[in-house]
């Protein structure tokens, strides 16, 4: 593709998100009018219009096995928490989401985040007075997955073949620990393409202890690193878009890197294991990916990493980094990694014709949380060669920032929760020319099909 | 960037903080003509500018802080020299000292320019707090250099626990360094001093030693001037060395006659400090005469 070419293949590639938010409002008032509460006007009550929402957007976690602190799966579980229910959801702490909603891509896979409407539903229902309704609205109970079940099992069966780490003794209370062992991989006879993967901490304790962690294939012989699966808390497993796929070699050394994080309670022999789904052997997708890639946030010329973190006590700090795409590229997640004074970190493309456009902000950052916001395959970046991604990480050292556990310190970089990093893990891939080129085109499908849909 | 600072703190800040957040910002990002240099460094936005080759201040860090077998604490302290090439001599007094000078502390005098491969010194000094000594119990280190007085507090806040002498999860354990051979030991950051006073004379080589165990065969060792009155220059400051029988070595120079201290620190891997854990002190203290 020329450069000339560039600009037309571009906006219809990438403008298809803005073109979605235009229809948004519409779908959003369809689908408004539609819900059960939409139809009444009588009070929202917890059978009819509240269990609904929970039961899509807060059981996963919030059942008696989840890692949420108290089941919210029938109306004398919620109604107790009903005050701080709805602190929570109006002020966006919960479901953890924490995307700016007002700038960026805003369709993700993974989104959990509530609608303004249920919001609505959910503060009017306890300023209604959390009334409980005719059972018989409540819908069907959902089947809730055990921490121990793979979360991929429904779409994809059991995994092709599950890696396991060296067992690590728990402790209580402490510092931070990072478990580093490697260990053998095998189970394959040939080079195979991963189409899935996801990272399971053992289940209670590992979901409980489990920060984050790497499970990097080193091959036999080979110095590229493959990365199988890398985990956050939020962010469990990932799915590549069809025709994509990871090149896996059949023999190496798995480089396990669990941060644990003691919360109080040991146990010995945790094992964290990860499931990997491959392409039907002797398949060999389109597009290969490379996964997520850390990208930094900091200072590059020559310094070690993240020698320019340095936050002022009840300062802030704001740090940029820049990434040149040299060949055309695809983003699949965004998924920012600060600690406790983190609060937001932008990634923008900057186009070759020096456009600027912002992709994902996240403005709500919470150290708890590591989560991936998994593009939608309709509003996936598109990005041609020659693209500057700009990451831009704010740090709050403020006594304003809740999850601060001393604004009187001088900031640093450091692995610890209480030191600061500053960078980005994005899940890309890149293409030739000529494939970016079937992208761009696909995507220009997509959208005339979605206009003519919604003319009709 | 100003105004990008602006727009996301306002965006991301609880309805009721917006205005004291959108002030703060406003107050650091714009200051009216005549009042820019009146901005006091702990309200700056900070970028890799504040890393220069020299004329920055040395900023105080609270590293952390871990428990002792006897029931006591230990206050870590290390330094971020801002400068690239500008070393920093401070003496003891009014602009360096504690808050609380109940407790012994080695107080560092001699800051070296930033490291270019770790980021910062860490845990230079320590002290050592009694088991009465409470959360909200305090030692402020204050240090004033290039124009700027900065500090930080040191107390026991459970965030900031340390992990010593080893660390669980990754394996590893500081070294155990000895300053005689076949003489006790010390491993981790509260260190180890020289018994007797080393002698020296101003201008000559003196040879320090130290004997280093670590299940590493390997081990990577940084010898600084900690404090004295003047300079000192080390053959070679910084290397890797083979742990056995064979101990580390420096040879220094003092340039003028003093009391002086060299820091000797060691660890695995000169990586693993951004870990906190595990690292050894040594301190060498030597008599220059004329």
């Amino acid at each position: 593709m020329n450069q000339k070419s560039l600009p037309s293949a571009r906006r219809p590639a990438f403008g298809l998100c803005y073109r979605l938010g235009s229809l948004l409002p519409v779908l959003t008032v369809l689908f408004c009018s539609n819900t059960a509460w939409g139809q009444h006007q009588d009070p929202p009550t917890y059978s009819r219009d509240v269990a609904p929402i929970l039961q899509q957007k807060c059981q996963s976690c919030h059942n008696p096995q989840g890692i949420g602190p108290m089941p919210l799966m029938a109306f004398e579980q919620v109604r107790p928490f009903a005050a701080l229910i709805r602190d929570r959801v109006t002020r966006g702490i919960m479901p953890p989401w924490h995307l700016d909603r007002t700038t960026g891509i805003q369709r993700y896979k993974n989104d959990i985040s509530l609608t303004t409407e249920e919001i609505r539903v959910i503060a009017d229902w306890v300023d209604g007075g959390t009334l409980r309704g005719d059972p018989a609205d409540l819908p069907p109970a959902v089947e809730i997955l055990s921490g121990a079940d793979w979360q991929l099992e429904d779409q994809l069966g059991p995994p092709d073949l599950v890696i396991r780490s060296a067992p690590y003794d728990v402790i209580a209370n402490g510092q931070d620990q990072w478990w580093m062992p490697e260990v053998k991989f095998e189970g394959l006879e040939s080079e195979r393409w991963l189409r899935a993967a996801e990272f399971k901490p053992s289940y209670p304790l590992g979901k409980k202890v489990v920060h984050h962690g790497h499970a990097v294939l080193i091959p036999e012989g080979g110095r590229r690193q493959v990365a199988l699966s890398r985990y956050g808390v939020g962010k469990a497993w990932e799915i590549y878009p069809e025709g994509t796929g990871m090149r896996v070699p059949p023999r190496g050394t798995i480089a396990w890197n669990l941060h644990y994080f003691p919360v109080g309670v040991e146990g010995d022999d945790d094992v964290v294991e990860v499931g990997l789904w491959f392409y039907p052997d002797g398949q060999r997708p389109e597009l290969e990916t490379v996964g997520e890639v850390l990208m930094r946030v900091d200072g590059r010329n020559g310094m070690a990493r993240g020698q320019d973190i340095l936050i002022p006590p009840h300062g802030y700090q704001v740090l940029q980094g820049t990434h040149v795409l040299e060949s055309p590229a695809t983003l699949h997640s965004f998924r920012p990694h600060l600690h406790m004074r983190g609060k937001v970190m932008t990634m923008e493309a900057i186009y070759p014709d020096g456009r600027k456009e912002v992709l994902s902000q996240v403005n709500k950052y919470n150290h708890n949380w590591q989560i991936s916001y998994l593009y939608a395959d309709d509003t996936k970046p598109l990005l041609p060669r020659g693209t500057v991604l700009q990451f831009t990480s704010v740090f709050d050292n403020t006594a304003n920032n809740p999850l601060n556990p001393d604004p009187n310190q001088w900031v640093v970089f450091g692995r610890r929760g209480v030191d600061e990093m500053s960078h980005a893990w994005v899940g890309i891939t890149y293409m030739n020319e000529e494939q970016f080129a079937r992208a761009v085109d696909a995507r220009r499908a997509s959208q005339e099909t979605l206009r003519l849909g919604s003319e009709q | 960037m100003i105004t990008y600072l602006q727009r996301v703190l306002r965006s991301s800040v609880a309805p009721g903080l917006c205005l004291v957040s959108a002030c703060l910002v406003d107050m650091v990002c714009f200051p009216t003509p005549g009042h820019a240099q009146a901005i006091e460094l702990a309200e700056q936005v900070w970028s890799a500018e504040v890393i220069r080759p020299r004329g920055q201040p040395v900023v105080p860090l609270f590293d952390g802080w871990f428990p002792n077998d006897d029931g006591s604490r230990t206050l870590c302290f290390g330094y971020f020299n801002l400068n690239t090439r500008q070393s920093l001599d401070i003496p003891a007094g009014d602009a360096n000292h504690l808050s609380d000078n109940r407790f012994k502390a080695l107080l560092p005098t001699h800051f070296e320019p930033l490291p270019p491969r770790y980021r910062r010194r860490f845990c230079v000094f320590t002290i050592r707090v009694p088991d009465d000594f409470g959360r909200e119990d305090t030692i402020v280190w204050s240090l004033t250099s290039n124009g700027e007085t900065l500090s930080v507090p040191g107390h026991i806040l459970p965030a900031y626990i340390l992990d010593e002498p080893a660390s669980d999860g990754r394996g590893d354990i500081a070294p155990l360094i000895r300053l005689v051979p076949d003489g006790d030991g010390a491993r981790g950051r509260n260190g180890i001093h020289s018994q007797d006073e080393i002698q020296a004379v101003a201008g000559e080589d003196v040879t320090l030693r130290a004997w280093i165990e670590h299940p590493d065969s390997r081990v990577w060792t940084g010898w600084s001037k900690h404090s004295g009155p003047g300079n000192v220059h080390f053959d070679i400051a910084e290397s890797e060395i083979q742990t056995g029988n064979e101990p580390a070595a420096v040879t220094a120079i003092f340039e003028i006659p003093g009391e002086y201290v060299v820091r000797l620190q060691s660890i695995d891997s000169v990586s693993a400090f951004e870990f906190y854990c595990c690292h050894s002190n040594a301190w060498f203290h030597v008599s220059v005469s004329d």
